[in-house]
């Protein structure tokens, strides 16, 4: 007989192997008890974080040209969704990025991106099916613009606050047409011809100023040139006849084809001039609007160079239709090679190198020629969950502003029905908007009134405001209280020797908190704490708007 | 074993007994059983789990800490290109324009893109380094409502540069560079 009884069998050896194994497993558990697990909370946080960060941080990809330019035949190649003005601008969003990117469209690729394949592909990212919605809300001009699904109960979020950069825009108006007009486009006889150009010195505008938050831009950004009420300069019909792109690079000036996508609008039209333009010239146009698409001026690699737009304007006789001579808008002489008004044979070098008669209307930093990039202030949200909800089809507007209260000191008993303390007068002189403004002056003085907000929310205060303070520790300020007066809050001061200290009048536009709307005792106030003669404060064109509940 | 020489007789095949000991395989049926026991316990126990713990809190603070951080930065970008940074201005003053920092500030990081706004409150002021004196000072800004103590509050800063035309941190108007410090919190 063998005895085994000293000999572990194998199946308490295969037992015991099991029991150790799932205990040791189990102990191997016990530090995640210490950790709360709301795995899925947290992915949806951290996956809108790095959305919104992708959006407010960064422009995209690929920058040159820049995606926001893509059609879709080349939509594939848009990398990354962003809409920071640039890497090194970050909470800065450029103005064409937000336009495109709000453009959506869940069939039609030639109204916008695809919802929801583009944006999740390009700004979401994973292969997760989540769900998103992202939106902008401007605070300044009370628009909200969103793509996505209705929210749920729980979801992870981000927001972001930004700025919103807008573009430039040049307004030629009726007083730059009466004292650039002339009788002759050419060698000294009438002509019915008058040749109009304006200048994109790229170099000045890339070298004076670098910060791309505040530089004009032109391969960036579109650029805005109105020129309005030419009518007014003569009693003939005005045609424009054609509009010639030249650059001026390393002293060689060349011609630019206009493509079609980039033609004039005029008379206010949203549409471009067809394709069939110039052949067949635009009539009787009172005002022309210029709109270069950045990718266009991309496209001319003008970096370093200088750009010249040159309009032709016919007139004709309203009755006739003949060609009539008389004065009109005008600062070109344009000459072919042989130095003969020849607009359609234009040589650059003979029409704009050291050519006298030649004046081009600078696109520069002086803000009496172009009303310079301003940045408004604005949230972005990103929200993302899982499980569709439906598309949110809601107005991209948070409510139309109704105007609450406005003044512009115009009428001649200004400033009546304001409380009005120390000097404050109706003042005609400049500055002024329309027929006058308020002047407060010499000693402290103020207007207030109070304005009910009763039924209405989401209150904004605008204003044009300005001074000319001699002496230091004198300023203006701009005020509301929601308590009738009992305290303040300023929105705005000017100080001697501030930007805004020159004697001019400057726009200002705040949105106030909710202590402001449904208040019989909102009231505004504008206050200067001068002491001396000559210390001026000028206030006009007051606004106060809200939304209806 | 029986030997015929000895008398026994062979009758059949004589077997021998065979006992089969299956005591062993208890082992490993309990071994079995056991484990899927301790496993299917510390599944339930984990799943019923959810300490939450300083580690959950953070994503709500890194929230209330970007918007904050954004707002400051926001506030310090002027508008246009020659004008002064709102933040700057407001700490340029004397005493600073809280009015205007409360009104500008609580515009930003409430704001939402729906309807509604959001309830978070905050304290501000800025720190700076006297002149002449070295030492350190600390003036309030403003409020939107005073801290309780119970607030769980986020700190978010940001350096002002400010060019003051008065004595300012000091009996000296020279440049200075401050420390802006805003504790938000969210009720």
């Amino acid at each position: 007989m063998t005895d085994d009884y000293g000999t572990l069998s194998i199946d308490f050896l295969v037992g015991f192997t099991i029991f150790l194994l799932a205990f040791i497993w189990v102990i191997s558990m016990i530090p995640g008890l210490l950790i709360g697990l709301q795995s899925y909370t947290i992915d949806y946080d951290a996956v809108a974080y790095r959305t919104g960060v992708i959006l407010a941080e960064d422009p995209g990809w690929p920058v040159s040209p820049a995606w926001e330019a893509y059609g879709d035949p080349q939509k594939f190649d848009v990398i990354r969704f962003g809409l920071a003005l640039s890497k090194d601008t970050p909470n800065i969003l450029s103005q064409d990025k937000v336009n495109r990117f709000f453009s959506v469209s869940t069939t039609d690729p030639s109204v916008g991106f695809i919802y929801p394949d583009d944006y999740h592909q390009r700004a979401i990212f994973g292969d997760f099916p989540y769900s998103f919605k992202i939106s902008l809300s401007d605070l300044t001009n009370f628009k909200v613009q969103s793509v996505g699904e209705r929210l749920p109960d729980d979801y992870g979020y981000i927001r972001r606050v930004v700025k919103i950069k807008e573009m430039s825009y040049a307004t030629i108006d009726n007083v730059y047409d009466t004292n650039h007009s002339y009788i002759k486009s050419g060698n000294g006889s009438a002509s019915s011809t008058h040749v109009f150009s304006l200048l994109i010195n790229n170099t000045k505008l890339l070298g004076e100023v670098t910060d791309p938050a505040y530089q004009i831009d032109p391969s960036r950004e579109q650029i805005t040139i109105n020129i309005t009420e030419l009518k007014n300069l003569t009693p003939a019909d005005v045609n424009l006849a054609n509009v010639k792109i030249y650059k001026l690079d390393s002293g060689i000036y060349s011609n630019v084809p206009l493509p079609a996508s980039n033609n004039p609008y005029v008379n206010g039209s949203n549409v471009r001039l067809p394709s069939s333009w110039p052949a067949t010239a635009a009539k009787n146009v009172d005002n022309v609007t210029l709109k270069f698409n950045p990718q266009f001026i991309d496209s001319m690699k003008a970096q370093n160079s200088n750009i010249f737009i040159v309009l032709k304007f016919d007139l004709k006789d309203s009755v006739t239709g003949l060609p009539y001579s008389g004065t009109f808008l005008n600062n070109t002489q344009a000459l072919d090679n042989l130095g003969v008004m020849n607009y359609d044979n234009l040589d650059g070098q003979k029409t704009f190198g050291n050519n006298p008669n030649s004046t081009p209307f600078d696109y520069n930093y002086n803000p009496d020629n172009v009303t310079q990039p301003k940045l408004r202030d604005g949230v972005l949200e990103v929200a993302v969950w899982s499980g569709e909800t439906g598309i949110d089809n809601t107005s991209t507007s948070m409510g139309s502003s109704s105007t609450l209260f406005s003044d512009n000191f115009d009428a001649a008993d200004a400033p009546a029905g304001w409380t009005v303390t120390g000097i404050a007068d109706r003042f005609s002189g400049t500055p002024h908007d329309g027929a006058a403004s308020i002047r407060l002056r010499d000693t402290p003085s103020d207007i207030s009134r109070t304005i009910s907000t009763v039924g209405y929310s989401g209150i904004s205060f605008s204003f044009n405001m300005g001074s000319k303070i001699n002496h230091a520790g004198r300023y203006i300020q701009a005020q509301w209280s929601s308590d009738g007066g009992i305290s303040w809050n300023t929105v705005k001061q000017i100080n001697n020797g501030d930007p805004e200290d020159d004697n001019d009048l400057h726009p200002f536009s705040y949105s106030l908190p909710a202590s402001a709307g449904e208040n019989a005792n909102f009231r505004v106030r504008f206050i200067i704490n001068a002491i001396n003669p000559g210390d001026k404060a000028y206030v006009d064109n007051v606004v106060v708007g809200g939304i209806a509940d | 074993m029986c030997f015929p020489e000895k008398g026994c007789k062979k009758t059949g095949t004589r077997r021998r007994a065979v006992q089969e000991n299956t005591a062993g395989q208890l082992y490993t049926i309990e071994g079995i059983a056991a484990g899927l026991i301790m496993i299917m316990t510390a599944y339930l126990v984990v799943n019923a789990t959810s300490v939450y713990t300083a580690g959950d809190t953070h994503i709500s603070d890194m929230q209330l800490e970007q918007l904050g951080s954004d707002a400051l930065n926001i506030m310090d970008t002027p508008e246009t290109m020659n004008a002064q940074s709102e933040l700057r201005m407001i700490i340029n003053t004397s005493p600073p324009d809280g009015g205007a920092f409360n009104t500008i500030f609580l515009n930003l990081i409430n704001g939402k893109a729906g309807t509604g706004n959001d309830h978070i409150q905050y304290t501000a002021n800025y720190t700076c380094r006297t002149d002449p004196g070295d030492s350190i000072e600390s003036h309030l800004i403003s409020y939107s409502r005073p801290m309780t103590g119970g607030e769980h509050a986020v700190r978010v800063t940001k350096w002002v540069t400010v060019k003051p035309s008065f004595p300012f941190c000091g009996t000296t108007n020279t440049n200075r560079t401050v420390l802006a410090e805003v504790l938000i919190w969210r009720d």
